[in-house]
């Protein structure tokens, strides 16, 4: 998600677009399958529209031409992946179109497990996120787990701004709450929007690692002994990289550390005055 | 999603699947003999300068510093091929679609429906449940219909999805099995085909109580031109298919979900299978 950014620091707010019929026109032109790598009688192909939109039947006409294709260079790929999941990694990230995670990452189908949610938060109350969380650790038993922000979200600017969205607003009042607890680090950089921003989503990230670790669920894993990882990490947009934070954890102990590491690093940074 | 073996070693050794999309933005390995080949080492030439991420990587196993490389070999190849990539997708997000899909790792939103980053928004949990009281999975769909203006929400369920866990997030879906207890009564005898018709059951009840949430009540009753799809995946087979219950306002929304429900009850009275 993207803030819209309007001259005044003050009151800025989301307004939605108010036009029904807005194009995406992507930065490739999506090739419709051709007719005959569907399988017969596939009664979704359909002819391509002239305009850069993409109707949402070709979404099931470009899925059917992937598999086609899959299958022919190798024809036991998903019976093999039918078996089962044996995913290392879980993924907790924003749902923000241009942060997908598998891409980011350069992993495949039944590598990496994913939930996303805006701003990628882990609420101590929040089920659907706990379950994810629940079922990737202690079912399938991933190794690491990635919390994932991103410069330039959407939610973590609206945290700040605070315009009224309506009922999202109680879920970011999440990172909200945490300009008041590290209120000296925001007043840091209050003087510049953009740093205080990416800043902010910076924390963020180490403050939904710390929730993750205090979850019930990973203090039992690592009481008894489970070797599992909690990470970090930032992606800027604007250059495609993936950062981490330096937030790592692999028990109770190096949880706490770490977390307060993180915090000195943020200010540390504030202070040298250095730009992301 | 399937419950793996307690070996915290095992290697996925799954073969690289390609995209639809003209550009790649998957990193291109030279395929090993055999039907599952193993990932070769990444092009870490392709790293940016000074780029302290890359490591050796370990035999067959993907460590968490891989995932970092990868990404900045991916990062450096996108801004050689189109220069203006990334600087024109930090300037917003403008997705028509939203995604309301399973977290298991075998289903890719983006992979599988070719579409590019910026273009999908995407919320992923376990057995893709839409609850009336999740603040979570509500505020994803309040944002994307209220704030993007998304055109088409897609529910996507998959085969094979593993209902059977005791615990509460998936006793929603237990419920289902009480609602509809003729229907499962019908299929006692054949698991796996229980189990698929639970598992389009579940997409079908998800697209009807996402209909029924206040954001989607609101948007149809303003005039926002807003679709809901109930789509289900095959990971046996990567395709996906349409369930039928398409719904755009109020209205359809109850006939379809009618008509979704009977149409499941047909099926398994003239035995198809799927």
């Amino acid at each position: 998600m993207s803030s819209q950014n309007t001259p005044s620091a003050t009151s800025p707010t989301i307004e939605p677009q108010n036009t029904n019929n807005n194009n995406n026109e992507s930065q490739t032109t999506q090739v419709a399958a051709p007719a005959n790598t569907c399988v017969p009688n596939c009664n979704s192909c359909t002819s391509p529209s002239v305009t850069n939109s993409i109707e949402i039947e070709q979404l099931i006409a470009n899925n059917h031409a992937w598999s086609t294709r899959i299958k022919q260079e190798d024809p036991g790929f998903f019976a093999h992946l039918a078996q089962a999941q044996k995913p290392r990694f879980l993924w907790i990230g924003c749902s923000d179109s241009r942060v997908p995670a598998e891409r980011l990452t350069g992993l495949e189908s039944g590598q990496i497990f994913v939930h996303r949610n805006v701003a990628n938060l882990v609420i101590h109350t929040d089920l659907n996120c706990l379950s994810v969380l629940q079922y990737a650790v202690e079912v399938l038993q991933v190794e690491h787990i990635i919390v994932c922000g991103h410069y330039g979200c959407g939610g973590v600017a609206a945290s700040y701004d605070n315009p009224e969205l309506g009922l999202i607003n109680n879920w970011l009042l999440h990172i909200r709450d945490l300009t008041f607890k590290h209120a000296e680090l925001i007043e840091m950089t209050k003087s510049n929007r953009k740093r205080l921003l990416s800043t902010l989503c910076e924390l963020n990230v180490v403050e939904q690692c710390n929730n993750l670790g205090n979850t019930t669920i990973m203090q039992s894993a690592w009481k008894k002994g489970q070797n599992v990882k909690i990470h970090g990490w930032i992606y800027g947009i604007h250059d495609g990289y993936l950062r981490d934070l330096g937030v790592s954890a692999s028990s109770r102990e190096t949880l706490e550390l770490n977390y307060k590491n993180a915090i000195l690093k943020l200010k540390d940074n504030c202070s040298l005055g250095d730009s992301n | 999603m399937s419950a793996p073996n307690n070996n915290n070693n095992n290697n996925n050794t799954s073969p690289r699947q390609t995209t639809t999309s003209p550009t790649t933005t998957a990193a291109v390995t030279t395929k090993a003999p055999g039907p599952f080949h193993s990932h070769s080492t990444p092009q870490y030439l392709n790293c940016a300068p000074n780029c302290n991420t890359c490591t050796s990587p370990n035999v067959n196993s993907i460590e968490i510093d891989q995932l970092i490389a990868n990404n900045h070999a991916w990062s450096t190849r996108i801004k050689q091929e189109d220069p203006g990539f990334f600087t024109h997708l930090a300037e917003a997000q403008k997705p028509r679609f939203l995604w309301i899909g399973c977290s298991d790792s075998r289903v890719p939103a983006e992979r599988l429906t070719g579409l590019e980053s910026g273009q999908l928004f995407v919320h992923r949990n376990v057995a893709n449940l839409v609850i009336h009281t999740d603040l979570n999975c509500l505020s994803v769909v309040q944002y994307a219909v209220e704030v993007l203006q998304v055109e088409h929400i897609i529910i996507c369920g998959h085969y094979g999805c593993e209902l059977g866990l005791i615990n509460n997030w998936l006793l929603h879906i237990r419920d289902l099995t009480f609602k509809h207890a003729t229907m499962i009564s019908m299929l006692e005898g054949n698991r796996k085909r229980l189990l698929d018709t639970l598992c389009e059951l579940n997409v079908v009840e998800q697209c009807f109580n996402l209909g029924n949430s206040t954001v989607m009540q609101s948007a149809w009753k303003r005039g926002q031109d807003v679709k809901i799809h109930g789509w289900i995946y095959g990971i046996q087979d990567g395709y996906l298919r349409d369930l039928g219950i398409t719904a755009s306002s109020r209205d359809t929304l109850e006939s379809n979900y009618k008509n979704s429900i009977q149409k499941l009850k047909e099926n398994i009275s003239l035995s198809t299978s799927n």
